[in-house]
């Protein structure tokens, strides 16, 4: 099999199968070849040479990872321009440069089949009715160029047998459309429904405003939703709170509410909880939790940066990037939900410590 | 809520609601620090300074050696000699120009403490302590255990058989949170001085705060430094490896979080010779004694690393690295001054004649540690940066030390009301 096929089979197969033994085994020399035709490109080469060279990568944890903010800084793009079918930004909420990931046809295939394929191991094998909990608006990019909130609801429109965007309006002036909601879900009264929307949209725009309008349901539903916890952490919304809350407005049990984690430079490759409030790693891909002083993987048990191993991409070099997030080790191959390969936690963006002093920064402070 | 650790006498946590009896019990213990006399008081910080270096405690803290080298005798009567010109001043009447001069406390000196460096809160009290003013510092959480140590050691000393505890009868330790506010604001009214350490936010913060209006602010605020080697001293392989294995301590001290830290180092050499400094550098960090490695970093200050290396790496700009996120030499002939990444990271450049980092210096560089052959030449180069804003220019090794002045101030003589009285010649 060469490498394309093999890349094909760890997608296509049952999900979250292979022990993290297998999966070192079966990735590793994958990625070795995609990094190996990397280095056409003049900024991977050199950061390859600079930081570890290639010929000297023996296991995943070897490879250097590429932080993800870099993907603001710098085009890194391995297809010909003429190849590229979309552009993924991120949200650009926080930042004033936005990751432009540049997607090729195969590159977009594969992550759509691969979160197809990882959507199945918590939704079932059927496709089912839909409710997206945002506007239609952010679906509808205006060229070649998509956001990452717009790509997530793409992402997962592939597994619905119906949508329906439940909101109006533009951000930040997002209004519940009720008889919306209402008329899709008497249509679909004897079906398991799928609520999907990013954490923050569905706390502010669809759980306080249904509270508001002294609105529950009882229904047979799954809510995922992602986005991260940074609004909702000033707002002192836990994920045990949200979880709770949502799930007594939908009727639902708060085990039904998935907390999914992504980005836009591995899309793909999302982390939705399992019953164990646990997140897996598909097939195709692997975390490394590093310590931050050594940059060794951490033991179960301990917390670190994560960082996130791919096989899909080959239109960007996502094979191994560096988030800015921290995450908690919690086991490898023995998660009582039964699925294979390292579990862990996602804790927290990292945050710039508050011990500050008179050697802060530089900018903005000459005169 | 205030969150009190020393009340002057006890090292007993507790809360006040407000200031009102601690103002109370200042204006009542002060008594005693107004007796002592300035030698007293010199001995006391003396005994202190080979105190802390025999407690089991205090000896461990970060910085102690140099704590204890400046609290010294010697070294605290020659900041008195620099302060004023004469130290009589301090104890009585003092002739001048046909005037009698008397140096007077101030009386309540609040200190707001930046968390970069855990002993600063001590540097600070003990130059108060020495006016015989009456302290309350507020001090970030982190250091209180470091400041509580310290001040057991102050309390439990002697001099001329009279105790520490006399000297800190009117000081307080405490800690409330920023977003106190009114706790904040009933401190700075209390204070007839404010001597304010920490970054741009804390300073626009504290100093925004209503004061008395006879209230003196003594702000030292964010600023950076830098270190500069003349072109002889890269070219003698011995003077080079000796004054970069004093860079290197100068960087790993406070982690690079001083206003004192070498952030770049600018090198009068060509780009292919910055190397050769870069290996010595290494070698120097390679070098550390165990106890100066570093056991810890923060997944904020790792993340940094990471992204400053993979720039310099994709950019393909050299670099000097450590496995793991210890310590990076960065390498550029971009004469510039860098964003601090902090955490044993320095940004080394070159540049054809030292001069030309006159273009950089603004009123914000703190101080420049140097290494030159040509002396005569620092001294021209220097009288140019000082004029142009520098507050110090040191040798290499000793950029974090602290001294008078401070970012241009005397700090002694800013604790103190100059006072005068006329004699009449006149019946």
């Amino acid at each position: 099999m060469d490498k394309d096929e093999k890349i094909n089979e760890l997608i296509t197969k049952d999900q979250f199968t292979l022990s993290a033994e297998d999966k070192e085994k079966q990735l590793f020399p994958i990625i070795l070849e995609q990094l190996k035709n990397q280095t056409n490109n003049n900024y991977l080469k050199n950061f390859y040479e600079s930081i570890f060279p290639i010929q000297n990568i023996k296991r995943l944890s070897d490879i250097p990872p590429i932080p993800v903010s870099m993907f603001k800084n710098y085009e890194l793009r391995l297809c010909p321009e003429s190849e590229v079918v979309r552009v993924l930004t991120s949200s650009g909420t926080t930042a004033q440069m936005k990751s432009k990931i540049f997607l090729d046809k195969k590159t977009a295939f594969r992550q759509t089949k691969a979160l197809m394929n990882i959507l199945k191991s918590h939704l079932g094998n059927q496709r089912k009715p839909m409710v997206i909990i945002d506007t239609e608006k952010v679906n509808m990019p205006g060229n070649d160029s998509i956001s990452a909130r717009g790509a997530a609801i793409r992402g997962l429109l592939t597994f619905a047998q119906e949508t329906v965007y439940i909101l109006d309006g533009t951000d930040p002036d997002l209004k519940l459309n009720l008889d919306k909601l209402i008329g899709f879900l008497e249509k679909y009264k004897d079906q398991e429904i799928v609520f999907f929307g990013f954490t923050y949209i569905i706390w502010e725009f669809f759980y306080k405003q249904l509270l508001s309008l002294g609105k529950s349901f009882k229904l047979k539903a799954k809510v995922i939703h992602s986005g991260g916890w940074k609004k909702l952490e000033s707002k002192k919304v836990s994920k045990e709170i949200f979880n709770k809350n949502v799930s007594e407005i939908i009727g639902n049990s708060s085990e039904d509410i998935h907390d999914m984690y992504g980005m836009v430079e591995q899309v793909g490759v999302v982390f939705i909880d399992c019953e164990h409030g646990n997140k897996h790693v598909p097939n195709f891909a692997d975390v490394i939790i590093r310590d931050p002083l050594t940059m060794e993987e951490v033991n179960i048990g301990k917390q670190g940066i994560i960082e996130i191993i791919s096989v899909l991409p080959e239109s960007y070099p996502g094979q191994a990037t560096i988030t800015e997030d921290l995450g908690l080790l919690m086991g490898i191959d023995d998660c009582k939900c039964g699925r294979k390969g390292k579990y862990f936690r996602f804790l927290s963006r990292i945050k710039e410590s508050e011990t500050r002093g008179c050697g802060d920064t530089f900018s903005g402070r000459r005169e | 809520m205030i969150q009190v650790f020393f009340d002057g006498k006890e090292f007993n946590q507790k809360q006040a609601p407000d200031f009102k009896q601690i103002s109370e019990e200042i204006s009542k213990s002060r008594q005693e620090i107004l007796k002592l006399n300035l030698e007293d008081i010199i001995g006391l910080i003396n005994n202190f300074s080979q105190n802390i270096l025999r407690n089991h405690e205090t000896v461990k803290i970060e910085g102690i050696a140099f704590l204890s080298q400046w609290a010294r005798k010697s070294n605290i009567e020659s900041l008195i000699e620099i302060n004023f010109e004469d130290k009589k001043i301090l104890s009585d009447y003092y002739e001048k120009n046909g005037k009698l001069l008397i140096a007077q406390p101030k009386g309540i000196i609040g200190h707001w403490i930046a968390g970069n460096v855990v002993t600063l809160g001590l540097f600070s009290l003990l130059q108060s302590l020495l006016m015989k003013n009456s302290n309350i510092l507020r001090i970030p959480l982190e250091s209180i255990p470091t400041m509580v140590s310290l001040l057991k050691v102050l309390r439990d000393s002697e001099f001329n058989g009279i105790k520490g505890s006399a000297l800190l009868s009117s000081t307080y330790l405490i800690y409330f949170t920023k977003e106190e506010k009114n706790i904040n604001d009933e401190l700075s009214m209390l204070c007839d001085a404010r001597i304010i350490w920490g970054g741009e936010e804390a300073i626009k913060a504290i100093s925004d705060s209503p004061k008395k209006e006879t209230c003196e602010d003594i702000l030292f605020g964010p600023k950076y430094s830098f270190s500069i080697i003349d072109k002889d001293m890269v070219n003698d392989s011995v003077s080079l490896s000796k004054n970069m294995n004093r860079l290197v301590y100068d960087i790993i001290f406070s982690e690079q979080n001083s206003c004192t830290s070498p952030q770049v180092m600018i090198c009068e050499c060509s780009y292919p010779e910055l190397e050769k400094v870069a290996l010595e550098i290494k070698k120097s960090f390679e070098n550390l004694p165990e106890k100066y490695k570093k056991t810890d970093i923060s997944s904020f200050q790792a993340s940094s690393i990471i992204k400053i290396r993979t720039k310099y790496a994709l950019e393909g700009k050299k670099m000097l690295k450590s496995e793991g996120n210890d310590w990076t030499i960065l390498l550029d002939n971009n004469l510039c001054l860098e964003e601090p990444i902090k955490s044993r990271t320095i940004f080394l450049k070159s540049c054809d004649d030292l001069t030309n980092i006159l273009k950089l210096i603004t009123p914000k560089i703190q101080t420049i540690g140097y290494a030159f052959k040509d002396k005569n030449k620092l001294i021209e180069l220097s009288k140019k940066l000082n004029l142009s804003g520098v507050s110090r220019i040191v040798a290499l090794g000793q950029m974090n030390f602290y001294d008078l002045p401070w970012d241009g101030k005397m700090l002694l003589a800013r604790l103190i009301n100059f006072n005068s009285l006329k004699v009449s010649q006149e019946e």
